[in-house]
């Protein structure tokens, strides 16, 4: 252990010309290095928080236009719904309106329909009516129908003489030609009423059912079992229209 | 034994250079000219930037003081010491520290240091620090400074000369390889040697700052 005042002096000569080389050569050029990559760092941490500070400005810009667009979407919606709701009513009035006019169009074709049917109806059952009846009538006692109907014919004559008189012949139509008694009858009714014989032009017609039919001139005087049952159909017809009237 | 006193190189009148010289001096030369070199080449000073930013932030932790002026003294000293405690690895070279001439010059820098950055901070309101709390501490605060000085030199002189003692007697005693162990441990506290010779430094000087800053400007605590 011992101490040398040389080398003590030449140490601390030594020492502090250490120090200030490295500092001049070596510390103060990391030292300016590290400031200027801090200052680099610095100037991009400021240029990152501008830009961050810019980017939160377009975010708050956007974030306003997408509000605008949200308020824009929710009044554009609520203008299409009332709209749409306005649309739906118009539609269904239309609707209510076109489904009143068809089912009243349709009510009328069906009361067409129906009172078609009903009119069918009705004249099937007093064209079936009268056919019965006269099925029944000329079944029943085609005899004593077909003398009432001839004495009906002769009233008839001396009831309206008019026609009869000048009158040269009479066409007299009969379901058959073997009731001389009957032609007789109307042939003196209408010498009675003519004031002369009146030649009498006899035709025969089964179609009539019984009774006879005259013609003379555009006269005409029927009392057959047809032209009674054709009388009573006008009249149930008639009467059913009265009716349903 | 021989290599644990310092042996004279050249005589030049009254100078005498010991190895202690010329090996303190080489060292100075390798650092400053290799790292003046390394600062130059890209790769090599990225790495010197991001050690010379973790060793001031260190310093910078350590005191509540500016540590700027005070970081290349601190540095160098780290740098230094560490270089000159580690060279004594080498076979044919001996640690300049084992020389108590280095380690109190050493001393006697960071002792002048405090005194320099407490003049450069408060001018000469420093020196009351001397007379502080009273005037009758002024021989204390000075046998102070100076057994503080003296402790510095000593702690840093006492353990590299010690560890290459042992290493010494051990290698003596028992052949070439047992010293192994204790030259890679002897690594170690060359490190931490450097280490505690550098923080002492800033400690002290701080220290001497911060005196002078209290009594300049006193915290509402101490009125």
């Amino acid at each position: 252990m011992t101490f040398d005042l040389t080398t003590f002096l030449f140490e601390l000569v030594d020492f502090l010309v250490l120090v200030v080389v490295l500092w001049r050569f070596v510390l103060k050029p990391l030292s300016a290095g590290i400031a200027t990559r801090r200052a680099a760092l610095r100037a991009s941490m400021d240029d990152t928080a501008a830009r961050f500070a810019e980017a939160e400005r377009f975010k708050a810009e956007l974030e306003g236009r997408s509000k605008a667009l949200d308020e824009l979407r929710d009044q554009i919606m609520g203008e299409a719904t009332a709209e749409a709701a306005s649309e739906r009513a118009r539609i269904l009035a239309q609707a209510r309106e076109d489904a009143a006019s068809e089912r009243s169009r349709v009510q009328t074709l069906l009361d067409a329909e129906r009172e078609a049917a009903l009119a069918w109806v009705r004249d099937e059952a007093v064209e079936r009516g009268t056919e019965v009846a006269g099925k029944l009538l000329l079944s029943l006692a085609p005899a004593a129908a077909h003398g009432a109907l001839v004495d009906r014919l002769v009233a008839e004559i001396h009831a309206r003489p008019a026609p009869f008189r000048g009158a040269a012949h009479v066409e007299l139509t009969l379901p058959g030609l073997d009731d001389a008694g009957g032609v007789e009858r109307i042939r003196a009714a209408l010498a009675e009423v003519a004031g002369k014989p009146v030649e009498l032009v006899l035709r025969e017609d089964r179609a009539i059912g019984a009774g006879a039919v005259l013609r003379v001139g555009d006269h005409r005087f029927d009392a057959s079992v047809a032209g009674q049952l054709e009388i009573l159909r006008d009249e149930a017809r008639r009467h059913l229209d009265e009716r349903e009237a | 034994m021989d290599a644990m006193t310092p042996t004279t190189v050249l005589t030049v009148g009254p100078l005498v250079i010991t190895d202690t010289v010329v090996t303190s001096a080489a060292l100075s030369l390798l650092l400053a000219g290799g790292l003046s070199l390394a600062v130059r080449m890209e790769g090599p000073r990225e790495a010197l930037e991001v050690v010379y930013e973790t060793l001031e932030g260190t310093l910078r932790d350590m005191v509540t003081v500016d540590v700027t002026p005070i970081v290349p003294l601190i540095l160098t000293q780290w740098a230094f010491i560490a270089a000159a405690n580690l060279v004594g690895v080498l076979p044919i070279v001996a640690s300049p520290t084992r020389d108590l001439s280095l380690t109190a010059a050493l001393a006697v820098i960071s002792l002048g240091a405090g005194h320099v950055y407490g003049f450069r901070a408060h001018g000469w309101r420093y020196l009351k620090s001397y007379v502080s709390p009273n005037p009758l501490m002024l021989p204390f605060n000075i046998i102070g400074e100076l057994s503080r000085t003296v402790a510095l030199a000593l702690r840093l002189f006492g353990n590299v000369a010690s560890g290459e003692l042992i290493g010494a007697i051990v290698l003596s005693l028992a052949g070439p390889l047992l010293p192994v162990p204790l030259m890679l441990l002897g690594l170690i506290t060359s490190v931490v040697q450097a280490y505690i010779f550098g923080v002492l430094t800033l400690v002290f000087t701080a220290s001497a700052m911060q005196v002078a800053a209290d009594r300049t400007h006193p915290t509402p605590e101490a009125t």
